[in-house]
């Protein structure tokens, strides 16, 4: 099965959550970008946590992106796979528009899930953690960061005419979205391979 | 026959508006009969763009018709700020960035108006005079080629 899922949404939407439930619970085969990258260009870059990341130049994120998302299409398994990724490398903030992560590989996506919360909720998430503790507090910023993504998975999903499905991820509301997401993509993806 | 396209959420306001902005332009029939009976300058069509279902939004099925439809102008009626609309936040965000995905595949300008405005007459006149701009830069490349040729006529 050569097709993926999208699971994307700004840092501290939960994504990572509904990821490992999706993998627990509803046995899909989820791997997260920014782990693969980290792992491609660690040593090479001598880079010992994966928001170092951020200071590569964005043709060698761009690349490995490319080389992560190519193993994990060619990943050959019975169970639809999801991949978990930011739309945008770098903070909004800087503008940095996700040309080259955006679109390498679209034509392979069986459709985008984006999952959205309630800003206060996503910032009080990023304060617990403490590695996200600097992207930010901004409650203004963080509300145009994420109608940034839903623009963005939208104008992909219409290009490649595949599905986008906006997922709401309130507090405490974790295994519901879960469990819509796994539908969606057994959904989804049951006719691939058949 | 071009479409002024008006979008949002469920509300009364973009009937309401809809209304308006036909009376002012004359077309409150074609606004009744926005199915397409009549030919008219343009047509008041209003849409929702996306689906809020069991928790999940997604694009509306239509909207690529919608989009291959080539509105001449959308205008997203959204909420007032001061109104109680619990839960409906991220569905009106989704709308506005549907609308913004119309608008870039479609390049048609996008107006968006907030439910408090849609009863002044100053932005019904506005509009109304944009769109009547808009259907003359529309006309004036098939005009060109009349101009021409008339020119071209022996005197």
């Amino acid at each position: 099965m050569k097709e993926v899922i999208l699971l994307s949404g700004v840092q501290g939407c939960g994504k990572t959550a509904l990821a490992n439930r999706l993998e627990t619970q509803h046995s899909l085969v989820v791997a997260d970008m920014g782990t693969m990258m980290f792992e491609r260009l660690a040593s090479e870059y001598e880079l010992s946590h994966r928001d170092q990341l951020r200071g590569l130049p964005a043709s060698i994120m761009a690349m490995a992106f490319r080389l992560a998302l190519s193993e994990f299409m060619d990943l050959d398994t019975l169970s639809p796979k999801v991949l978990v990724t930011h739309l945008f490398p770098r903070r909004l903030a800087e503008m940095y528009f996700p040309q080259d992560y955006f679109y390498a590989g679209r034509h392979h996506v069986a459709g985008i899930a984006l999952l959205i919360s309630d800003p206060l909720s996503v910032l009080n998430r990023r304060a617990r953690d403490v590695t996200r503790a600097r992207a930010g507090a901004d409650i203004y910023l963080l509300a145009a960061e994420q109608k940034c993504y839903v623009v963005a998975a939208m104008l992909m999903a219409t290009e490649v005419r595949v599905p986008c499905w906006v997922v709401s991820n309130p507090d405490g509301g974790l295994e519901l979205a879960a469990h819509m997401v796994a539908s969606l993509i057994f959904n989804q993806t049951k006719h691939i391979g058949s | 026959m071009s479409s002024v396209l008006i979008v949002g959420q469920s509300s009364q306001a973009k009937t309401i508006f809809a209304y308006r902005l036909a009376s002012r332009l004359n077309q409150a029939e074609s606004f009744r009969r926005w199915q397409g009976e009549q030919a008219v300058p343009f047509q008041v069509v209003l849409e929702r763009l996306v689906d809020h279902t069991a928790g999940v939004i997604s694009l509306a099925p239509y909207f690529g018709l919608i989009r291959e439809s080539r509105p001449a102008l959308v205008i997203l009626v959204q909420p007032s700020r001061t109104t109680e609309r619990q839960g409906r936040l991220e569905s009106d965000m989704v709308e506005e960035a549907a609308a913004l995905v119309l608008c870039i595949g479609t390049l048609a300008p996008l107006r968006i108006v907030v439910e408090d405005q849609i009863e002044d007459p100053g932005l019904i006149e506005q509009i109304a005079l944009a769109l009547e701009t808009l259907l003359y830069s529309e006309l004036a490349p098939p005009l060109l080629p009349l101009i021409q040729r008339s020119e071209k006529l022996p005197v």
